[in-house]
């Protein structure tokens, strides 16, 4: 017995060390070689001549995204024969982990998709590059104006808008409908947050029964900790273009100020109110609560409709705009596609962004995989986005829709002021917590100036 | 053998050690040496991880980490995290090795289960577990009168409730290592002592604990580095809030190298961690020698 | 795992206490076999409890899985509408398999060379009298006191440069040398009476043979434990994985499962499904390594 396992042992080592070798032998000639030399190439350049060069793409995997890549690709390499595009799909939960590592290797990925938030910072940290030029001024017109404001970074854009991701309230038609409750149906007639509260309320309370709790507002976690959900509830306080609504300076340095005003304090009373004193949310995450009819409403992105439909075919929802406190505020994102800084075919790289911004670009994307343009013309061309449910994200996209708060510490910024939105929901105190994060936040951002 | 100049015999034992320990040496040297010896050098500059700039600052990452309240906060908090989860651990986990030594042998197979489990799912699992509106806990406790407890969704809970989550997970590693240092104990040693009229107490007073010295040694150190290093559930669970209560020393490095931008200030925090445990280390084994 | 025989605890009862030994026999040792299995029980519950709503979930229908969490009910465990499909989804659409065999491969691969270069090193550390032992030692104790995430991006660079980026020797390599295990082994190796190697170097052995046939099978159970926590943390690795590789011929269980966590949705049914399989292997493994924790086997040797 106690040499059979010393075999075995021996074994499994003589065939490591020989898998070992296999690898290395099979994995000798780096991709990124090959092409080294290949020329500047303009779209007009004569295909046959051209160095056949191979791009490395990287996006984070999503439903559909894999396939409508693919099928935007192929429209690219039918077009750029001498163009390989191979694409490399992670895993989203850690996509953004991954990048300022990949960034920081020898060989990062020649283009990839970086969410809207971060490409200023990736910018000012020198890890992607400039698009001079790829773009005509129609083209820059066409593109929502807070996905511009996201990829510019002194004067230059350094992301090409591709899709476009925004919020909305996803309500239980059976529910409202049972509590007699009638929501609005277009964006101008969207909510106050104090009129939610009342009448949500009165939804989550005729819906409760034995079966378990009924929360009157999910969102996709609880409480979420992306300012992307709980930030605009904040903003919404102030008056357009005051302190409280920008909510940053506008050179990114400093929040004191823009944080902590009394109309910032007085939401974020609110937000806690909307946990502790109404109890209209749950302090801890319920997953699915939406879905299995465990809550009357959920804030959500556009595209959950269609998971909805997938995985909850018998719920009967809507949806209807983010409600506000005074000015009427959504955020709007998405993920870019950058060009590496340490990229050898930059021209090539910058080529294929320009191609997949572009509206036969996103087309042929979209032929397989339906999401919401970048771009104000699409927008108001395509089918689905004129009826409802959908048009309310195109209206609120086309009105009330704005970047959040960002520069080159836009990275930190969220990573703060998500953990306090977090904070507060969970009952913290609110002027000790604010004073906190304003504190470390300021002290951050001082780097910046 | 205390004579200056090694014997042929002794030069054959170096020769040997030196080959068994060559390999082990080499791996060691290129994946932990060269990458350590690279983080105390970025610890004394301004390193930017995605431009590559690099630009030496002497000891300013050091004078930062001196006034910095939040670097003071996570150590803080880490202490605290080791002092609630290794003691407890470790006792439990021998507790364990003791009961299922002669008890059934589904049972060790049991506690295991949690150490093979993933913790993005034991993460999820015990987070509804924990929920402070429905979770099952507060239902037990409810059974009992205990008014419901908002566990990870407060800054004083939040860090018990994490232990115990991970002497949980945990606790069967320590376990398997117990009752590989029991199983070790010749068996005539009881024998002889019952022969003798020990009574219980007294053989696990007087043979059990002493021949697992080396394992208890080897058990504390571990789970006590292990202790404060902990990341991964803390950033799959709380990210360290709700107020700070959960931010540990390599949550604040990570953020730091990955969020902030900051890899040299990263670098000499690790280090001033990593001085911090050798210290320990040394010191617990020393002690261990001594007695 | 749970019927309806009504003998059950008394069997159960018996079996566990007619293995005490008879010689304890005290008041003390009576009222402990009282207690004792009530103990056992309630110690397995608190360790199976949460795994067993995992397996119940994996066989629940998308819209199931959390429905009857709250409040807790046998619904809350057993699927309404047990499926396959999550099962079949992970097999055939999403090549759960290849991800299962690069997993078992990288960690058999893992465990093997860890323990032959490391307990060869432990025993050096252990038994031969060198100059500066100690400090090498302390050396290489001090590996395990500098946190991963610090130096992971000088390790990834490493890689890179070594051509190794997207092999499967990236996967496996870095992690062969591992001081826990060292330890551990040099532990074990210092607990062995000197008279064994002292007997084996008369008869004429040298010392490479001193450790394969002396030494080695002297310290199995810690190998096994050793073995055992090595391949679990090697079945568990995942932030290195994604790191170091991007073809998906060479996904790993976990890189596999948090692929299931996509921005749009969460895969629950598949990530409940595909963390089941992912534990079986495990167990299966204990289950095979349990007998060496049997006493008596390992003391056999020199008793």
């Amino acid at each position: 017995m106690r040499s059979k396992l010393r075999y075995l042992f021996v074994f499994v080592l003589a065939f490591s060390f020989a898998l070992a070798a296999c690898q290395t032998a099979d994995e000798e000639p780096a991709p990124a070689e090959e092409a080294e030399t290949a020329a500047p190439v303009e779209e007009a350049a004569p295909v046959e001549e051209a160095e056949p060069v191979t791009l490395r793409f990287m996006f984070p995997e999503g439903a559909g995204r894999g396939p409508g890549f693919e099928s935007a690709i192929a429209a690219y390499q039918e077009m750029n024969p001498h163009v390989t595009i191979e694409m490399e799909s992670v895993p989203f939960r850690e996509y953004g982990g991954l990048l300022p590592v990949q960034f920081a290797g020898d060989s990062p990925a020649d283009v990839a998709l970086v969410d809207s938030s971060a490409v200023i910072s990736y910018a000012y940290n020198g890890a992607i590059v400039p698009l001079d030029g790829i773009f005509e001024q129609s083209d820059v017109d066409d593109f929502l104006p807070s996905l511009v404001a996201q990829a510019t970074y002194e004067g230059s854009m350094y992301a090409g808008p591709f899709f476009i991701s925004t919020q909305g309230v996803f309500y239980n038609v059976d529910m409202f409908a049972a509590a007699g409750v009638e929501p609005p149906t277009t964006v101008e007639d969207a909510w106050t947050w104090p009129e939610f509260v009342e009448n949500v309320s009165k939804v989550a309370e005729s819906a409760q029964s034995d079966e378990g709790d009924v929360w009157g507002l999910v969102f996709l976690s609880n409480p979420p900790g992306s300012i992307s959900w709980s930030l605009p509830v904040i903003r919404s306080n102030g008056q357009p273009g005051s302190n409280t609504f920008m909510a940053l300076s506008p050179d990114g340095t400093e929040v004191s100020g823009y944080l902590d005003t009394p109309e910032a304090m007085e939401a974020y009373q609110f937000w806690q109110d909307l946990y502790v004193e109404h109890g209209l949310a749950p302090q801890g995450d319920v997953p699915d609560a939406f879905g299995n009819g465990q809550a009357a409403t959920m804030i959500s992105f556009s595209a959950w409709g269609s998971v909805l439909n997938n995985v909850f075919p018998d719920l009967n929802w809507d949806i209807m705009p983010i409600p506000y406190l005074e000015t009427h505020v959504v955020h709007a994102s998405h993920f870019m596609p950058t060009v590496a800084a340490k990229s050898d075919n930059q021209d090539e790289a910058k080529a294929f962004v320009q191609f997949l911004s572009s509206i036969e670009g996103f087309m042929a994307y979209y032929d397989v995989t339906s999401d919401m343009p970048a771009r104000v013309s699409l927008l108001n061309e395509l089918e689905e986005f004129q009826v409802r449910p959908l048009s309310i994200f195109k209206d609120e996209l086309l009105t009330v829709a704005y970047a959040a708060p960002g520069g080159p510490g836009g990275a930190i910024y969220a990573e703060i002021v998500g953990d306090l939105m977090l904070d507060i929901a969970q009952g913290a105190d609110i002027e000790a917590a604010v004073d906190a994060a304003v504190t470390e936040l300021d002290a951050q951002l001082a780097q910046f100036g | 053998m205390d004579v200056r100049r090694p014997s042929a015999h002794a030069i054959e034992h170096y020769r040997s050690a030196l080959l068994l320990s060559l390999p082990a040496l080499v791996g060691l040297a290129i994946f932990w040496y060269w990458p350590t010896i690279q983080a105390v050098i970025l610890g004394f500059q301004d390193y930017n991880l995605m431009s590559g700039s690099q630009a030496w600052t002497g000891l300013e990452n050091y004078r930062t980490a001196a006034t910095d309240p939040l670097l003071g906060l996570t150590f803080l908090n880490t202490v605290i995290y080791f002092l609630m989860e290794v003691p407890l651990q470790m006792a439990l986990a021998l507790a364990l090795a003791l009961l299922v030594r002669r008890g059934p042998a589904w049972l060790r197979t049991v506690i295991l289960v949690p150490t093979v489990t993933s913790m993005v799912v034991v993460s999820v699992i015990w987070g509804l577990m924990y929920h402070p509106n429905s979770g099952l806990i507060n239902s037990l406790l409810g059974g009992v009168g205990v008014p419901p407890q908002p566990f990870l969704t407060s800054s004083q809970q939040a860090m018990p409730s994490i232990a115990l989550l991970m002497i949980w997970k945990n606790v069967g590693f320590s376990m398997l290592f117990f009752l590989a240092g029991l199983v070790s104990i010749p068996r005539n040693y009881y024998e002889a002592a019952a022969t003798d009229g020990a009574n219980s107490r007294q053989l696990f007073r007087y043979i059990t604990l002493p021949l697992l010295r080396g394992t208890v040694v080897f058990l504390l150190i571990t789970n006590t580095v292990t202790a404060f290093k902990v990341f991964t559930p803390i950033f799959l669970i709380t990210e360290g809030g709700p107020i700070n209560a959960t931010r540990v020393v390599v949550l604040y490095i990570f953020e730091n190298a990955f969020r902030f931008n900051k890899m040299g200030y990263a670098a000499a925090i690790s280090v001033l961690l990593a001085l911090f445990l050798l210290v320990i280390s040394v010191y617990s084994l020393r002690a261990s020698r001594a007695r | 795992m749970i019927n309806n025989d009504s003998n059950l605890p008394t069997l159960m009862y018996s079996r566990i206490v007619g293995r005490r030994s008879d010689r304890l026999t005290g008041p003390r040792q009576r009222s402990w076999a009282v207690l004792r299995l009530p103990v056992v029980i309630g110690v397995a519950f608190f360790f199976v409890f949460p795994y067993l709503w995992l397996v119940g979930s994996s066989f629940r229908p998308r819209e199931e899985i959390f429905r009857y969490v709250n409040p807790i009910s046998w619904r809350t465990f057993v699927p309404l509408a047990p499926t396959l499909d999550n099962f079949r989804h992970l097999f055939f659409e999403r090549n759960f398999g290849r991800a299962l065999a690069n997993s078992l491969v990288i960690a058999l691969v893992t465990v093997a060379i860890t323990l032959f270069i490391g307990s060869m090193i432990a025993f050096a550390l252990a038994r031969i009298k060198f100059p500066g032992r100690e400090v090498v030692f302390v050396l290489i104790l001090a590996t395990i006191l500098i946190p991963f995430e610090t130096i992971m991006v000088s390790v990834f660079l490493t890689i890179q440069r070594l051509g190794l980026f997207d092999t499967y020797a990236a996967l496996f390599l870095p992690w062969v040398t591992d001081a826990f295990i060292i330890f551990l082994l040099r532990q074990h190796f210092r607990d062995i009476p000197d008279e064994l190697q002292d007997a084996a170097i008369v008869d004429g052995c040298s010392l490479f043979r001193v450790y394969w046939n002396v030494m080695l099978p002297n310290i199995r159970p810690a190998l096994v434990s050793a073995a055992f926590v090595k391949f679990v943390f090697s079945w568990d690795a995942f932030l290195w994985p994604l790191i170091v590789t991007r073809d998906p011929d060479l996904t790993v269980v976990q890189l596999a499962i948090s692929r299931l966590f996509t921005d749009q949705n969460v895969l629950w049914e598949l990530i409940f499904a595909g963390a089941f399989i992912g534990t079986v292997p495990l167990i299966i493994l204990f289950l095979f390594l349990q007998r060496y924790y049997v006493e008596g086997v390992v003391t056999s040797g020199f008793n």
